[in-house]
């Protein structure tokens, strides 16, 4: 059995993964904080095209047009806000993959 | 008294045409803030364009005019003319169909535009780059969600590209009082660019 904080950190890694493969950072996404601005980290309005399909495929989930916002894509926090949301067993998936 | 500081400023109708012998006054508080204006209001009922002989900058107030009561009611206006626009590479449209396929451009692209490009990647990043040039003239806020795909490019009979807004793009549009957006596209040496222009119908459709 997985505790919640394991589950978590699963999936932050998974998409601190997908950041460096397709958000074009000018950094390691190891190195951002929970809180930190990717649009200021180098993503770019494109790459987060990118890493939205990206996470579609890491988490078999798909993004709707309604979380298509700024908003959504700007921090870590925010993306395992909405990764989480839109398929609440991807955290327990990524633990036992 | 605050309505002192009120200026009178002359600008262009929405749709006036050189030399027309009409122009459009706004009530301008700069110490308020510059973008906050109220249509010239002529006794009785609100004018959309009052002829230019009528009103000079700076003149006493003609017989029928009356100021803006207070700032605080002066409605808030955006500029008058506002642009946007994009670089994007032809490289990374490339991966992107490389790595997400079909996928990347039905997110992306409309049918049409799909259609229109004929996979002609050059054509695609070009578009890419007006629907981000079109963004920055919309000015989404940080949650407004705006799929690339409710802002289409289209050509006119003469090749000319021209912006179709819907859904949330065309909605979006409409609270920011856009009535039409302008679109001019280039691609060349693996950069497509693309400059987008809005014009505000501003505040002489208020007449009533």
């Amino acid at each position: 059995m997985t505790t919640d904080s394991t589950d978590l950190h699963s999936t932050d890694a998974r998409i601190r993964a997908v950041l460096d493969t397709h958000a074009r950072l000018t950094g390691p996404a190891a190195a951002l904080g929970q809180h930190d601005d990717l649009y200021a980290a180098g993503m770019t309005s494109h790459a987060s095209v990118n890493v939205m399909l990206a996470l579609e495929d890491a988490f078999d989930i798909e993004f709707p047009d309604a979380l298509l916002t700024k908003t959504t894509f700007c921090t870590l926090e925010r993306l395992e806000q909405a990764v989480t949301g839109l398929r609440p067993s991807a955290a327990i998936q990524g633990v036992n993959a | 008294m605050a309505e002192l500081d009120w200026r009178l400023e002359q600008t262009l109708p929405y749709g006036a045409r050189p030399g027309d012998d009409s122009f459009a006054w706004l009530f301008v508080n700069p110490a308020v803030n510059p973008q906050d204006a109220v249509p010239v209001r002529t006794r009785g009922r609100r004018r959309a364009n009052v002829p230019a002989r009528s009103l000079d900058p700076g003149s006493p107030l003609p017989e029928g005019i009356d100021m803006p009561s207070t700032p605080a009611r002066a409605p808030r206006h955006a500029p008058d003319v506002r642009i946007g626009c994009d670089v994007h590479t032809v490289s990374q449209t490339e991966a992107s169909i490389a790595l997400f396929g079909e996928r990347y451009l039905r997110r992306v692209f409309t049918p049409h535009e799909l259609e229109q490009c004929a996979g002609d990647v050059e054509r695609l990043t070009g578009r890419f780059a007006a629907k981000e040039a079109v963004l920055k003239v919309l000015e989404p806020g940080p949650d407004d969600a705006v799929p690339w795909s409710s802002i289409e490019v289209r050509n006119s009979r003469t090749g000319a590209p021209f912006v179709a807004l819907s859904g949330p793009a065309s909605e979006l549009a409409a609270r920011r009082g856009i009535a039409r957006i302008d679109i001019s596209l280039s691609h060349d040496a693996g950069i497509g660019l693309a400059v987008a222009a809005a014009v505000h119908p501003h505040t002489w459709d208020l007449a009533s």
